[in-house]
């Protein structure tokens, strides 16, 4: 069980997500093709690895969280949706908080999470690490 | 550097170094430039309030953040906030009379203070002063001449700069004391560039031909190719990107600041 299970509206039918079983889920093939690494998956285990361990921890699926920072509009174009973005920037650091990543460690980590969401279409900007 | 190589190395610069601090001779040349730009009625239409990361306290920089513009305040070291005043009328018929008076608005074009006190004021400028559509469409576009002479200045000065958008504008307001009459049009950051100056290479344009016509809008401008040549001698037509090391640079760049990849 994550740390937020109270706090948000994680799924109770929700099964934990392992390296294998996540790439099959259309946002992570989104995210590994437009990061160039589509063809060599191997060279992104330590992020796929990353993106299990969140997507357990808010226990939402890949494609559920993009979702969750779309919206469909009345004319059925999508946006993206502020409050989405807003908890999913909520999610990204409770799950950094939660690894006892802080400083220049948390904003690297926050960062390689938000690049799922940015290859994904989700404009999103975290902070630069700074010495 | 001359006036075409600017012109065509100015790039929004999204990468700057941190840790290089802009002299503040470079930021005095910059709104010197802005303040020399074009403008109907010689009016004040640009107000800008230069600040520097690093006097800003932690929470004012946080109190700036949104998901969309939050990294790039990390990087900028000067950040320069621009407004419109919408109170620019006032004065303008005075300011339009100093101009008759110095031989700038001419008899031989039609002007005189009588004109400008008696049919231009009453008739002209004061139905847009009062017309708040017509004051804002007027001042965005004079701001904005302010603003491109800014961005030149800042290239000529071998800084980078971006244009963002103006988020937080009511925390800004009170942070920074802004007038009322102030309206938030563009937040220019500044500084050093991170990435080379050239930035993976000059951005991809449409030809002339796509947008400039020549005696009617269908008649597209042709341009001349000798001309085309010596524009490409002088700089204002550069190596268009992306450059081969353009992805490699990115990248490298990100993961120096920890930004996502």
């Amino acid at each position: 069980m994550s740390q937020i299970d109270e706090d948000v509206d994680g799924q109770d039918s929700f099964e934990d997500l392992s390296s294998e079983s996540i790439v099959k889920f259309e946002s992570v093939a989104k995210w590994l093709n437009s990061v160039g690494a589509g063809k060599d998956i191997s060279a992104m285990d330590e992020q796929i690895k990353l993106i299990v361990e969140f997507c357990n921890f808010v226990r939402f699926t890949p494609d559920e969280l993009i979702l969750k920072c779309i919206r469909t509009l009345k004319d059925g174009t999508r946006a993206i949706s502020t409050k989405g973005r807003n908890q999913t920037e909520e999610f990204i650091k409770s799950f950094v908080t939660s690894r006892g990543k802080t400083g220049n460690e948390g904003i690297i980590e926050e960062n390689k999470v938000r690049g799922f969401f940015v290859h994904n279409g989700i404009f999103m900007q975290g902070r630069a690490a700074i010495l | 550097m001359e006036f075409k190589e600017a012109a065509g190395t100015r790039r929004s610069i999204r990468f700057f170094r941190p840790w290089q601090p802009v002299e503040r001779e470079k930021i005095q040349k910059i709104f010197e430039a802005a303040n020399r730009s074009s403008r109907s009625m010689n009016a004040d239409y640009a107000k800008a309030i230069v600040v520097r990361r690093s006097e800003l306290p932690a929470e004012t920089i946080d109190a700036l953040r949104n998901p969309t513009t939050t990294a790039s305040l990390d990087l900028a070291p000067v950040y320069i906030f621009w407004y419109l005043d919408m109170d620019y009328p006032n004065g303008g018929a005075d300011r339009l009379k100093e101009l008759v008076e110095n031989h700038v608005l001419t008899p031989s074009h039609g002007w005189s203070k009588a004109y400008v006190d008696e049919f231009l004021w009453p008739q002209v400028l004061k139905p847009i002063a009062d017309n708040q559509m017509a004051t804002m469409f007027m001042g965005t576009i004079e701001v904005g001449q302010a603003i491109a002479n800014a961005l030149l200045a800042a290239v000529d000065e071998g800084l980078g700069t971006c244009l963002h958008a103006f988020t937080a504008a009511d925390k800004v307001k009170d942070m920074f004391h802004v007038p009322d009459s102030w309206i938030p049009i563009w937040l220019q950051l500044l500084g050093y560039p991170a990435e080379e100056a050239a930035a993976g290479g000059q951005r991809p344009r449409r030809p002339l031909s796509a947008n400039f016509f020549e005696g009617s809008a269908d008649k597209p401008f042709e341009e001349d190719a000798e001309v085309t040549e010596s524009l490409k001698r002088d700089k204002l037509i550069q190596d268009p990107g992306p450059f081969p090391h353009r992805e490699m640079e990115v990248k490298m760049i990100s993961r120096m600041f920890g930004l996502p990849e």
